[in-house]
């Protein structure tokens, strides 16, 4: 289980161990990519010395599960996509419901078309929670028929 | 009709039936290239690898292996070469937009869509929770006009998972295209989620020129520099 907070990615479980993933599974395989001083499983990893990381090539039917993980919390009753925690407690929020009349008076900003953002203070959040979505679903929901 | 209300607002509901039926022949595969225009100063923070809470008022949230909000697809606006022409059809003059018509240069992400079902389409009214601009989101002829959009699209046959119900300032249009009546364009709204590997910044100039000027190699990797 990877200890970043916010957390933001795309991870998968091989052989019970969590780890993150390059991008989304393509060709029915995935590429998990880590960086750290020591292989994380000698069985499954090899160094990339061009860039520095421990990577592994892994047939998506080999991986317990790869979920794309994004994080979210309540800012004054309003539920926000939480993109970044900087040092000083300072909480970039991304709106991510569809009630839209109060958030000028409670200081989102528009900054791009449909999205409203704002930071705020860490104590100024509550709910704190992730959103797992199954990538694997469309391979066992045609299973399952 | 509510006549009153611009987009969505201002059409029949057969106008309405007939404007989603476009959505119904709209598609989007993982291999389909979406195009989404970014904010002055983005591909700076995007090099940096830039993971930012923002500053109120100032500069908004940054994580530079994320993205999200409207998109288009790269094949709908494949004629158009100039910032001026993309932000037209984009209609990114929004309130408070940092977008100008005569930026010399506008950098457009460009990634393939890699997990369709992030995408939904856009469908509501205009609506404006400035106090002293447009029709607030909780009036109700908003709200009626927005409902009325989404029965246009369930009757023209769009499957209702992938609608997301919006109410945003003109010139959104509640219609899922954009507002320009000459280079309007289909649009889709991305849930904030990780950017697959191989997205490219590409770089649009006043003379019509582009080229590609970073990369992104996965999350695991970064961004690259292209020179």
């Amino acid at each position: 289980m990877t200890t970043e907070r916010p957390r933001t990615g795309i991870f998968a479980t091989v052989d019970g161990l969590e780890y993150p993933v390059n991008s989304y599974p393509e060709g029915g395989m995935v590429q998990l990519v880590v960086r750290a001083a020591e292989n994380p499983d000698p069985n499954l990893f090899g160094w990339d010395a061009g860039s520095g990381v421990w990577t592994a090539t892994v047939p998506t039917d080999r991986c317990e599960r790869i979920v794309e993980v994004t994080s979210l919390a309540n800012y004054q009753g309003h539920p926000c996509q939480v993109i970044a925690i900087d040092p000083d407690g300072s909480v970039g929020l991304y709106y991510v419901g569809a009630e839209q009349a109060a958030l000028v008076r409670d200081g989102f900003v528009q900054i791009d078309q449909g999205t409203w953002a704002r930071t705020a203070a860490i104590h100024e959040i509550s709910g704190y929670r992730e959103r797992h979505t199954d990538l694997t679903f469309d391979q066992w929901k045609a299973a399952a028929q | 009709m509510t006549e009153r209300i611009p987009g969505s607002g201002a059409l029949t509901q057969r106008e309405r039936e007939l404007t989603a039926r476009v959505h119904t022949v709209v598609t989007v595969e993982s291999d389909t290239v979406l195009v989404k225009p970014l904010r002055p100063g983005s591909l700076e923070r995007y090099l940096r690898s830039e993971v930012s809470a923002g500053r109120w008022g100032e500069r908004p949230p940054f994580d530079y292996r994320v993205t999200g909000g409207i998109v288009g697809r790269q094949q709908d606006v494949a004629e158009l070469r100039t910032p001026r022409e993309l932000l037209r059809a984009f209609r990114l003059d929004y309130p408070g937009s940092p977008f100008v018509p005569d930026l010399p240069a506008l950098h457009v992400l460009e990634f393939a869509a890699s997990e369709p079902a992030q995408l939904v389409i856009p469908l509501g009214a205009p609506a404006s929770p400035y106090p002293q601009t447009g029709f607030p989101p909780n009036m109700t002829e908003v709200r009626v006009a927005a409902r009325h959009m989404i029965e246009a699209a369930a009757a023209a046959g769009v499957d209702p998972n992938t609608i997301r119900m919006q109410l945003d300032p003109w010139p959104f249009t509640g219609t899922g295209l954009t507002a320009d009546p000459d280079t309007g364009i289909p649009v889709r709204w991305r849930r904030y989620a990780p950017l697959p590997g191989g997205a490219v910044i590409t770089e649009f100039r006043t003379d019509g020129s582009s080229r590609p000027v970073a990369q992104f190699g996965g999350s695991g990797y970064g961004w690259r520099e292209l020179r």
